[in-house]
């Protein structure tokens, strides 16, 4: 059998299983729309840790992070600064949204938020805003499974093929078993890629230079010092780029909206809190994933793109087909384990934001249910085309769906924890918010900071002050 | 403002200005590896192994009958 054939015979095995666990896991909910979406509310605390760690490290964290760190060096210690920081305000928001979830049958977050402020136009809006992001941020993570698959079947499979075949897979769990097909195969996916992830990133710099440490003394010190390189080859990144940086993307993490909806599946709020808690100890699972990165450096041949970086040195070392189809399965794990939550969340928010809440048509449990199974289709069929047209590189892409999110985070905040916040303000704070951080660059002499940050400056300020000329409708 | 809530909130602020740089410059620029590491991954990594700890002393000391906040009003 030839190492390519090795190689598709693991990949397929790996498919195969998450299909088989998706697949079943449609027997632990019930055939409503709650249950497809929400999981009954349900999910214990090993569900939760694993559906929200691994829906968050993607395709993007297997083959983007390395490629930064390869790339840019000490700038990519950025993506686990703002990891830390970023889940904690899910510790509050969480619990407070399943609570209201529960009582009043919530579950999307722009639901909840056009419901708490009794201002029904804002869930359309903000469905809008996160299917801006979703598409992107999907695209990305089918992008980085077929990437894997093209480079290490030395382009037997391309891009192409092997994104449909992954997403395939994808669609069919998640059209059969909702969020509990999500749930299952995270948690599946979040250990495969964990094992992964350390195997790597503690061998590759062994074999390649004895051990870490000796590994990090190869390297140029000034390139280990934050806050490191600019994406543009041979320029210093500043202070002002780090910070921005690490502060908006900490600032949206926990309000995107796949993540977020987790907490209406969630069984108690005690789990969601547990959830919060441990989840730092997946964000240590980013320290390995850094090193595959520095390992790479002044690695001949270098690889053509940074993003390439993982599956060029497993190609170039020779390792066994069977370690290489392994890795191969690991990134798989990762691109699938964001982009069926994803996947799944953009159709229930199109459905029950778009449709029910926003167009004002009801629908039956069964007919919501199907209604969002439909919806799978053309977000995937959207996002594959992006996916195969858009040639960014991966975290040029993240970094774009990143804008507009960050941009959600105060109207929910104001939806949950402020008494005095009203609907047309949270509707204008959000609109002017994400119109000034896409205007920023165009509009302002060039600089490092993030748009995203005055964008949330403007976000807030426009909250307070209009809820505080306008009254809350009853 | 009871003392856990000011303990964790200065916990977070601290963490905050650390990790994006406008505390600790000196800490997380210094030459030399630290466990290994270059001195800015070992800072951040440790606020990573530190944060679980924190949160999970601040869950451990929540009041029996605590309630988060319950929705900005009533639709």
């Amino acid at each position: 059998m030839s190492a390519e054939a090795q190689i598709l015979t693991v990949v397929g095995a790996y498919l195969a299983l998450s299909l088989f666990v998706g697949w079943r896991a449609a027997r632990s909910a019930s055939d409503s729309a709650t249950g497809f979406v929400a999981g009954d509310r349900s999910m214990g605390p090993v569900l939760m840790y694993f559906v929200t760690g691994a829906t968050i490290f993607s395709a993007f964290a297997f083959l983007g992070a390395p490629g930064r760190a390869f790339s840019t060096g000490a700038a990519a210690f950025h993506i686990l600064a703002f990891g830390v920081l970023g889940f904690l305000p899910f510790y509050w928001t969480g619990p407070a949204a399943a609570r209201l979830g529960r009582r009043k049958g919530y579950i999307t977050q722009a639901e909840l938020v056009a419901g708490e402020l009794g201002f029904r136009p804002l869930a359309p809006v903000m469905a809008v805003v996160s299917l801006l992001a979703f598409v992107p941020y999907l695209a990305l993570q089918m992008r980085g499974a077929g990437h894997v698959l093209e480079v290490l079947t030395s382009g037997a499979m391309s891009v192409e093929v092997g994104a449909a075949v992954v997403y395939g897979v994808v669609l069919l769990y998640v059209w059969h078993s909702g969020v509990m097909g999500v749930g299952w195969t995270n948690t599946l996916q979040g250990l495969f890629m964990m094992v992964m992830a350390w195997s790597l990133g503690l061998y590759l710099p062994r074999a390649l230079h004895g051990s870490v440490g000796e590994m990090f003394q190869a390297i140029d010190p000034e390139f280990l010092r934050l806050p490191g390189n600019a994406a543009q080859a041979g320029e210093r990144w500043s202070w002002l780029g780090y910070g921005s940086s690490v502060f908006v993307m900490a600032a949206g993490f926990s309000f995107w909206p796949h993540l977020f909806q987790k907490a209406f599946a969630a069984r108690s709020e005690g789990v969601i809190r547990r959830t919060v808690v441990l989840y730092p100890t997946f964000q240590l699972f980013l320290l390995p994933i850094l090193l595959i990165g520095f390992a790479a450096v002044g690695f001949e041949p270098a690889p053509e793109q940074a993003d390439q970086v993982l599956p060029h040195l497993l190609l170039q070392l020779d390792l066994p087909a069977l370690l290489i189809g392994l890795f191969c399965a690991g990134a798989l794990a990762a691109s699938m384990s964001s982009g069926d939550a994803i996947l799944h969340s953009a159709a229930s928010i199109l459905v029950r934001d778009g449709w029910i809440v926003g167009a004002k048509r009801s629908l039956s449990p069964e007919a919501e249910r199907r209604a969002v199974r439909w919806m799978l289709l053309p977000i995937l069929v959207i996002s594959y085309v992006t996916a195969v047209s858009f040639h960014e590189d991966l975290v040029g892409l993240l970094s774009y769906a990143y804008g507009p999110m960050g941009q959600l985070a105060p109207p929910v905040l104001a939806a949950l924890f402020w008494k005095r916040a009203t609907g047309i303000a949270a509707l204008l704070g959000l609109l002017l918010g994400s119109a000034t951080t896409l205007a920023w660059p165009h509009l302002m002499p060039p600089s490092d900071l993030h748009p995203g940050l005055p964008g949330l400056a403007v976000n807030a300020a426009v909250i307070v002050v209009v809820s505080l000329m306008t009254a809350r409708r009853t | 403002m009871a003392l856990r809530h000011l303990l964790l909130l200065i916990y977070l602020f601290v963490a905050v200005l650390s990790l994006t740089g406008l505390l600790f410059r000196d800490i997380s620029t210094a030459d030399g590896l630290v466990l290994g590491l270059p001195a800015g991954l070992a800072w951040v990594t440790g606020w990573a192994a530190l944060t679980p700890f924190v949160m999970w002393a601040y869950m451990r000391t929540e009041p029996e009958d605590a309630d988060v906040a319950d929705g900005g009003g009533e639709s």
